[in-house]
């Protein structure tokens, strides 16, 4: 009977813990959260030295590479529309003269059809070559591509910032996770020592129940304890059991997401590098545009220049002949004869013709060079601006 | 038999009919299929549209679940008050196996009771974190599917240039100008060539967003399998709990009679597996709780 009761006080103690609240779980706070610095730098350091009249082949050159390098990339990337006139064979219906239209409308005689050759236009799409490509299709590319960059890298742009809070948020997830599988270890650990207690406490009513009577005054009491011990410790286990999943599935999945987070975080990177990638693509591009009107400025500049050298050259031959020619009378012609008095009045006004010419040609190259350095220095300037 | 009793029979027998755990798995299935968890059988689009929303089987399942756990809590209470008694002047068969199969049937039905719920539950649960990792994944997936076409995109414009960027030698830019052109130029290459190998060889397989879903794909397969158990468990025992409180009934009304012999042997036999297994899981899951933190 005593023990009855000690087990009536134990099944009180243990019905009691039934309701025992289970601790909060703690909202996980954020971290501060940085993305990793980009690794690209930006050191601009470029020797310089001054922009001289001698080094102009060498920018010509450089200018032609680079247009060639355009032009190479227009012509793959264009295609050239011509109209082509085919001739094609087509019907129609003969004409006939006034007496035969009304005999063909009156229906006594049939209209007849005739072939004739026809011409028709047609657009076709051709490769293009690169010298066959202009300098403002190349703008107009250029212009196209930048805007084409600036839109893609605005979607681009966007969707690294959305990445980037998704990585945010899935390192709050992950926390959260962390925390939470923190707190199932504990409450399974605690529901662990908690049915380990009421198994103690069956332990020591099975013997009991079994050694009564059915008839004994608190025979169903026993039993009703009992049954209300075994259920306990069952639910106990399916909490443990409960708690178990969670841990697993939790560990699990924290796995899981902190591998997606990292893919999701290369990718971050990756679409990070790309924005500034495709910025200075565009930049660079803007140069580009610059760059190529300074450089047809140049080259039409350069272009006059060796055209007027040409000129030069050409009339320094002029002259020579004509030297040439006096130089020979001077020695042929000794005799003073009226022939020589008319050839010789003759080279006279060539002489002095030569000389004017002489002074023009002078006159030419200096404006030449001087031609030649207004327009390097008005570039540079212009650049400069 | 007093009419209470009777009363009792009659109450738990439609308690224990009512326990339908078919309704609930048909939710889950209905959540798992639409939730895209599950390759969806061809069949003609329903014209309602709710019957197509996983969230509409999602909360379907949850209040079944509820009324499940209800049940199954009622039940439980109604059976821990059903006890044997020697009841006077009634036609039940004197046997003494009376009690003692009285009292290994009902606690059968206890713990079939109990483990359906339990299982109930853990089968919600696992559907509720399905469903939040369902959202995590899923919801960022068209995102990143968008952004890795666009990368993808730009790549393909670096890869694809017909010429290499051409070269201007810094003295030849003296002017602000052209060391942006050479600067931006560099900058460029400087780029291309690092990240070259991140660009090209690294991410495709090894980083693209589709890998990502591969591991929640992992997960759900898993998840699936876990659940596909746990429905069989869930099933076996509610049949066998229906089995069981047959016996139960007649048990109380006839008593014990020679022709239950084997079956009920046999049932409860099934049951005793099955306790000792839960038995020695518990264990199994103690001792790895606590392996794992010796190992940590």
């Amino acid at each position: 009977m005593q023990a009855t009761e000690n087990t009536d006080g134990k099944i009180d103690e243990i019905l009691g813990k039934y309701n025992l609240e289970k601790p909060g779980e703690p909202f996980p706070g954020s971290r501060g959260y940085r993305p990793p610095v980009s690794d690209y730098n930006r050191i601009r350091h470029v020797e310089s030295s001054s922009f001289n009249a001698q080094n102009l082949q060498h920018v010509v050159d450089e200018i032609k590479v680079i247009e060639a390098g355009i032009k190479n990339i227009i012509a793959s990337r264009t295609k050239k529309i011509i109209e082509e006139k085919i001739p094609v064979e087509k019907q129609r219906a003969v004409e006939y003269s006034l007496v035969g239209k009304s005999m063909v409308a009156l229906g006594f005689k049939k209209q007849e059809m005739e072939t004739y050759t026809g011409y028709e236009i047609r657009k076709k799409e051709v490769a293009r070559e690169p010298d066959e490509v202009l300098i403002s299709d190349f703008r107009n590319m250029i212009e196209e591509y930048i805007n084409s960059l600036k839109g893609l890298n605005e979607g681009l742009r966007g969707t690294v910032g959305e990445v980037d809070s998704i990585v945010k948020n899935l390192t709050r997830v992950s926390d959260a996770f962390t925390d939470q599988i923190h707190s199932d270890r504990r409450a399974y650990e605690s529901q662990i020592r908690y049915s380990q207690e009421i198994e103690m406490q069956i332990a020591e009513i099975i013997p009991l129940h079994e050694s009564m009577s059915p008839l004994h005054d608190r025979y169903a009491e026993v039993e009703k304890t009992r049954d209300h011990l075994e259920m306990g410790l069952r639910e106990s286990q399916s909490m443990e059991l409960k708690y178990k999943t969670n841990i697993d599935m939790g560990v699990k999945y924290q796995a899981a997401l902190k591998s997606y987070r990292s893919l999701i975080n290369d990718f971050r990177e990756r679409g990070d590098l790309h924005v500034n990638m495709v910025d200075k693509f565009a930049d660079g591009a803007g140069h580009m545009k610059i760059a190529v009107d300074n450089v047809s400025q140049i080259c039409s500049g350069v272009a006059r220049v060796t055209q007027s050298m040409i000129m030069i050259v050409e009339s320094i031959d002029d002259g020579n002949k004509v030297l040439g020619k006096y130089a020979a009378l001077i020695g042929d012609q000794m005799a003073s004869g009226p022939q020589w008095q008319m050839e010789y009045s003759a080279l006279k006004e060539a002489e002095a013709a030569y000389q004017k010419n002489d002074e023009v040609r002078l006159e030419q190259i200096k404006s030449n060079r001087h031609h030649i350095e207004t327009l390097i220095g008005a570039d540079t300037k212009q650049i400069a601006e | 038999m007093r009419p209470d009793d009777n009363d009792r029979v009659y109450q738990l027998s439609e308690m224990i009919q009512r326990i339908e755990p078919e309704k609930f798995m048909a939710h889950v299935h209905q959540y798992i299929r639409l939730a895209g968890h599950a390759p969806v059988p061809k069949s003609p689009p329903s014209e309602d549209k709710q019957l197509e929303n996983p969230e509409f089987y999602f909360s379907e399942m949850e209040k079944e679940t509820s009324l499940l756990l209800k049940q199954t809590e009622e039940t439980l209470n109604c059976l821990t008050d059903f006890r044997f008694k020697i009841r006077r002047g009634k036609k039940l068969r004197k046997n003494k196996k009376n009690r003692s199969y009285f009292a290994k049937l009902r606690r059968q039905q206890r713990e079939l009771l109990m483990g359906i719920a339990h299982d109930t539950e853990m089968i919600r649960d696992m559907i509720r974190d399905s469903e939040k990792m369902r959202d995590i994944f899923l919801s960022r997936r068209k995102l990143l599917e968008l952004g890795d076409y666009l990368t993808d995109v730009i790549g393909e414009r670096i890869s694809q240039r017909a010429v290499p960027l051409p070269t201007i030698s810094p003295h030849h830019a003296d002017d602000r100008q052209g060391r942006q052109i050479c600067d931006t130029f560099r900058d460029i290459r400087a780029y291309e060539e690092a990240g070259s190998e991140k660009l090209n060889d690294a991410f495709p397989e090894k980083q693209s967003p589709a890998k990502a879903f591969g591991i929640y794909d992992d997960l759900i397969r898993n998840t699936r399998e876990t659940l596909r158990q746990r429905e069989q468990n869930l099933m076996t025992q509610n049949r066998e709990l229906k089995q069981g409180w047959t016996f139960l009934k007649k048990l109380v009304t006839k008593g014990y009679s020679s022709q239950m012999g084997k079956t009920l042997d046999d049932l409860l036999d099934r049951h005793r597996i099955r306790t000792e297994a839960f038995q020695r899981h518990v264990l199994k899951c103690r001792s790895e709780h606590f392996e794992s933190l010796r190992s940590v």
